[in-house]
């Protein structure tokens, strides 16, 4: 066996995550540099290593996620924990990919294990399965995952400034993201104010024509976790612009106008009433009790909660991750989801369109009087659904339907 | 010897040697699995478990004698954890001391 066997073996051999394989397998092709430019062949060196079983036996144990079953119960089984995995582990986005591996892989065992089952008896278990999974998306707070940032400030210390603008851009750079919790809400006070906990927390907070930036030194934060910082917004402001790189959560605010960018860190608004909400980016989201004109929101990551939001028109398009999109009330809704697990439930409204991907896909409680509806392959459940006129097309997906009512019907089933 | 019990060893190890110096992955294992009587797999494992957990981080450095490396560092959670498990060794091997090596 030479390196390149050696390495696809063990390749084929690790039931771990797609990011963790890679890096297991880059770490040892650098073995084998390493050793190769001491003087050793790839022959001793494959005879010092372990075999690509012991080596796959220790990854797996310790990385692993479990072997690909070859049955539908194990299926079952596997959608429904990674699903269950997905939410509640909502705030964690290293987990995503291994959940998304998870799902498709799951979807792949579906496929071909329907193929030699008694297809409707089966189908019909698996498909109850889906909809109990997703019916357990509401049990998941995602208040709770992110519970550090209500903690108390206590002995802060207190950076303020007038604010004469009626506008506010704020940037928070964080030298070692994810670190710092930020925490945006409104004031009745005229002043911007900038609290952090502890005291001892240097960080250069500089505002000029509406413009606050915010930097922490990585010196000053790489030993805790547990730093957080406040900003106070005044009441005054009618626009508000933050551009963060840390774990953010809005609350509480009342602004016209309101656009976020986030890095690579969950994002978490809650108690917001503005005109128009924009918000994108690229890690977790959760949004709720949010009144608004006009919603528009990109998620990379796709991971999503958003309930309780009303609104005259709402945008959503979001990447993989499991979304969960629940109580809301807009005239217009136009949602493009990724391959994730999908629950929407107690929508209402006049014209929907909802296009969304592969993964198991849940609809309930849909009162519109127009829906669109595009969805290509995967499990699909439509339960208490009631539209004028339904539109779309869910040639590819296996269905299950029931208490669905259209006056008009022109879908492609 | 006990896996978990071993898995800590092998964890405050890796960490202390990282809190020495930045160093990559080759010799890195090099240095621990022969003195640990452990496989390279465990060691490789442990780095990137620790990676994940956020003790770790990577950057690359180029090298004159070979390829660019990438080479991994203690972050400052790396750096509370080995504080905790040092504390936690320190602890358990005075006790075990007593127990073994106390007056009959």
């Amino acid at each position: 066996m030479g390196k390149q066997e050696f390495l696809e073996k063990l390749k084929s051999l690790l039931r771990v995550s797609t990011e963790d394989r890679n890096s297991l397998i880059e770490e040892y092709e650098s073995y084998f540099k390493e050793a190769i430019a001491d003087g050793a062949t790839e022959e001793e060196v494959i005879a010092i290593l372990e075999t690509p079983e012991e080596i796959a036996a220790t990854a797996n144990d310790e990385l692993g996620i479990k072997p690909k079953s070859d049955g539908l119960k194990d299926f079952v089984d596997e959608q429904v924990s990674a699903v269950k995995m997905g939410y509640e582990t909502v705030i964690d986005s290293e987990r995503m990919q291994e959940i998304n591996d998870k799902i498709h892989s799951a979807m792949e065992i579906v496929r071909g294990t329907f193929n030699k089952v008694d297809f409707k008896d089966k189908l019909n278990q698996a498909l109850e399965k889906v909809q109990e999974s997703a019916g357990r998306i509401k049990d998941i707070n995602f208040r709770e995952s992110a519970a550090i940032f209500s903690m108390r400030f206590d002995n802060s210390k207190v950076e303020s400034t007038d604010v004469t603008s009626k506008g506010l851009e704020v940037k928070i750079t964080d030298s070692n993201p994810k670190k710092l919790k930020v925490e945006v809400v409104s004031h009745d006070n005229d002043n911007l104010v900038v609290k952090s906990l502890p005291t001892s927390m240097k960080c250069t907070v500089a505002f000029k024509d509406g413009k606050l930036d915010v930097t922490v030194a990585e010196s000053n934060i790489r030993y805790s976790e547990a730093k957080r910082m406040r900003i106070l917004v005044p009441d005054s402001i009618m626009k508000l612009t933050i551009d963060s790189e840390c774990p953010l959560v809005l609350k509480d605010l009342e602004v016209d106008e309101i656009t976020v960018t986030e890095g690579i860190s969950p994002l978490d608004g809650r108690d917001i009433t503005c005109k128009s909400l924009n918000l994108n980016c690229k890690a977790e989201l959760s949004i709720r009790d949010i009144s608004s004109d006009s919603i528009e929101i990109v998620t990379e990551s796709g991971a999503m909660i958003a309930r309780d939001i009303s609104a005259d028109k709402v945008s959503i398009v979001a990447g993989d991750g499991p979304t969960d999109i629940r109580d809301l009330n807009s005239y217009e809704v136009k949602l493009e989801l990724g391959d994730g697990p999908v629950s929407i439930k107690d929508m209402d409204g006049k014209n929907h369109s909802y296009n969304i991907g592969s993964g198991p896909k849940s609809l309930k409680d849909i009162s519109v009087e127009s829906l669109e509806l595009i969805s290509k392959s995967g499990l699909l459940t439509l339960k208490d659904v009631s539209v004028e006129l339904l539109t779309g097309d869910i040639t590819g997906t296996t269905k299950s339907l029931k208490d669905v009512s259209a006056e008009k019907s022109e879908i492609e089933k | 010897m006990d896996t978990q019990f071993k898995k800590g060893i092998i964890e405050v190890c890796v960490l202390n040697e990282l809190n020495k110096e930045d160093t990559y992955g080759y010799k890195l294992v090099k240095n621990l699995s022969k003195t640990l009587g452990v496989g390279e797999s465990t060691i490789y494992t442990m780095l990137r478990r620790l990676t994940k957990d956020s003790a770790l981080e990577l950057y690359e450095r180029a090298s004159t004698d070979g390829p660019t490396r990438k080479y991994y560092t203690l972050t400052g959670v790396g750096k509370e954890r080995l504080f905790l498990l040092k504390k936690e060794w320190e602890s358990f091997s005075i006790k075990v001391n007593k127990l073994i090596g106390g007056k009959k």
